[in-house]
Parts: structure tokens; C-alpha cells; sequence
């Protein structure tokens, strides 16, 4: 029998570690995204540079629906912790590219990040929940812009796998309750 | 924030007073809406391990959000909504909070 899916890239291993399997080609596309946001992020912080751009803005969600007076106060209350920890997950993914395995605080940096790319590239694509279920069209200028969008959801459907294996077992209220 | 008076009779714990206190301040609600964007399993993830949630509970609630736009994942003062709606946006959730 065969098994359609690609093998596994990251996997958590029985002591705990999380290995790292790309292919350098993978890990020098992961460090270039990484690191191109990284640079817009901070311009967009530091020059105001991008603003407007309707994907660097899916990183900051109103907190108050219908109310920007109130959501404008609180971003300015919680950016600072918010910019410094994007920061932080970015350095993390480029300090450790090259890693083959990564402990849990280095993998939940990388799964932030790859998430941070799939927001701000997937929001400039106008992906549906659609996106990947048909063929895509060769014609379209955006196809291979769908398909790193895509290649980011695998590696990151693996690396929540491998994160969520190492949660602990909380029991189930409504199980108890019955 | 309003400023309750004393009411605390002799006899009445401390645990008492917080827990009338916690009642009088008004109640807030956190909601994270559903986006095309982020992964099933990745806020199923984040339910579980922000609010330590079960796995079942944390998937009920992502499913919620799935297929009625919206749920309510956390509630209770003012402050502490502020707090998770930080958390929910750092880890990318649409979340958003309101007075119950």
C-alpha cells in the first residue's frame, strides 16, 4: 500500500526532542520568509513603513469589535510585548535554521513564526478555506505564491502536532461531569 | 471602577468578601472569530494551551468557531479578558472582547 502523504519533516521523538528534517533547500526558503518579514515588521514599527498593507495588518486584530477608540487605546497598552515577542520568535527561527532538532521553546518560536507568515501572505493572497482543495491554475500569477502558502500550512500542521504531543493530559470537564 | 462599600459583617471571611467583590464587577467576555487562515489544529493548539483546556473541550470550542463564525472561550473581569485577548492575538487569533 502506499501512502500519498510525504513522510513526515518534524516529528517528536520518544525523549521529547523535536526533530528536524528539511532539506537545506526547504530551510534556506523557511530563513528568507522569515527573514523578509522580519524586515517589514520591524520598518513597519520603527518608519511606519507598509502601513495600510492589509496583511502586516492582520497581525494587529481590533480588540474591541466595533470600537476602534477602545482598541486603539489597548494596542497602544500591548504592542510593546507584542512587536518584542514577534522579534523574538524571528531571531529564534534564524539561529536555529540549520538545527536538526529544536526543544519546546525553539519549536514554539518556529510555529509562531511559520503562523505570523501564513497570516500576512494569506491575507495578501485572499485565501479561502478553499485554497488547496482543487488543483490550483498554472496561469495564475499567484500560483506559486499559493504554493509556499501551502507548504508553510504542512510545515506547520506538523509542528503544532509535535508541540500538542507534549501538552499535558487535562481530562475532559464534560467526560467528569457525566 | 465603582467603589463598593464596606458591607463585610464580623464573621465574614476574606474568601467571602473576594467573592462578592468578584461578583459586583462587571463581567467581560472574550470571542475569537473564525478567519480562513489559521489551521483547525493550530487553534485547537492554542485553546489548550493558553486557557489549559482539555483536547476535547479546546476542539469543541475551535469547531464552534468553525461553523458559527464565533465562540466564547474565556470570560470574567475586565483585566483579565484584556490579558487573554493579548495572548490570542500574540499567538495570531482573531479575538476580540465585549461586557457580557
Amino acid at each position: 500500500m502506499i501512502d500519498g502523504e510525504p513522510a513526515p519533516r518534524i516529528v517528536r521523538t520518544a525523549d521529547g526532542r523535536i526533530v528536524v528534517r528539511l532539506v537545506p533547500r526547504e530551510r534556506e526558503i523557511l530563513a528568507a520568509l522569515v527573514a523578509e518579514l522580519a524586515e517589514e515588521t520591524r520598518a513597519e514599527t520603527e518608519d511606519g513603513a507598509g502601513l495600510g498593507d492589509e496583511g502586516l495588518a492582520r497581525l494587529w486584530p481590533d480588540a474591541v469589535e466595533g470600537d476602534i477608540v477602545a482598541s486603539a487605546s489597548f494596542r497602544s497598552l500591548t504592542a510593546a510585548d507584542l512587536e518584542e515577542g514577534r522579534a523574538a520568535r524571528f531571531a529564534t527561527v534564524a539561529e536555529t535554521i540549520n538545527s536538526a532538532g529544536l526543544d519546546e521553546a525553539q519549536a514554539t518560536a518556529w510555529l509562531g513564526a511559520v503562523n505570523d507568515l501564513r497570516l500576512v501572505r494569506g491575507t495578501r493572497l485572499g485565501v479561502t478555506e478553499e485554497t488547496g482543495a482543487h488543483p490550483l491554475d498554472e496561469a495564475d500569477p499567484a500560483a506559486a505564491q499559493t504554493i509556499v502558502f501551502l507548504w508553510l500550512g504542512w510545515i506547520e500542521e506538523q509542528l503544532v502536532e509535535a508541540l500538542a504531543a507534549g501538552l499535558p493530559e487535562i481530562p475532559d470537564p464534560d467526560e467528569a461531569a457525566r | 471602577m465603582a467603589d463598593h462599600p464596606a458591607t463585610a459583617t464580623p464573621g465574614t471571611t476574606l474568601e467571602e468578601v473576594l467573592r462578592e467583590r468578584a461578583v459586583l464587577a462587571p463581567r467581560w467576555i472574550v470571542v475569537v472569530w473564525n478567519d480562513p487562515i489559521n489551521l483547525m489544529s493550530y487553534v485547537t493548539y492554542v485553546f489548550q494551551k493558553l486557557f489549559g483546556y482539555s483536547r476535547p473541550h479546546a476542539h469543541r470550542l475551535m469547531l464552534q468557531v468553525h461553523h458559527e463564525g464565533r465562540a466564547v472561550v474565556s470570560g470574567g473581569t475586565k483585566e483579565r479578558c484584556e490579558h487573554d485577548v493579548s495572548r490570542l492575538h500574540a499567538h495570531g487569533l482573531w479575538a476580540t472582547m465585549e461586557p457580557e
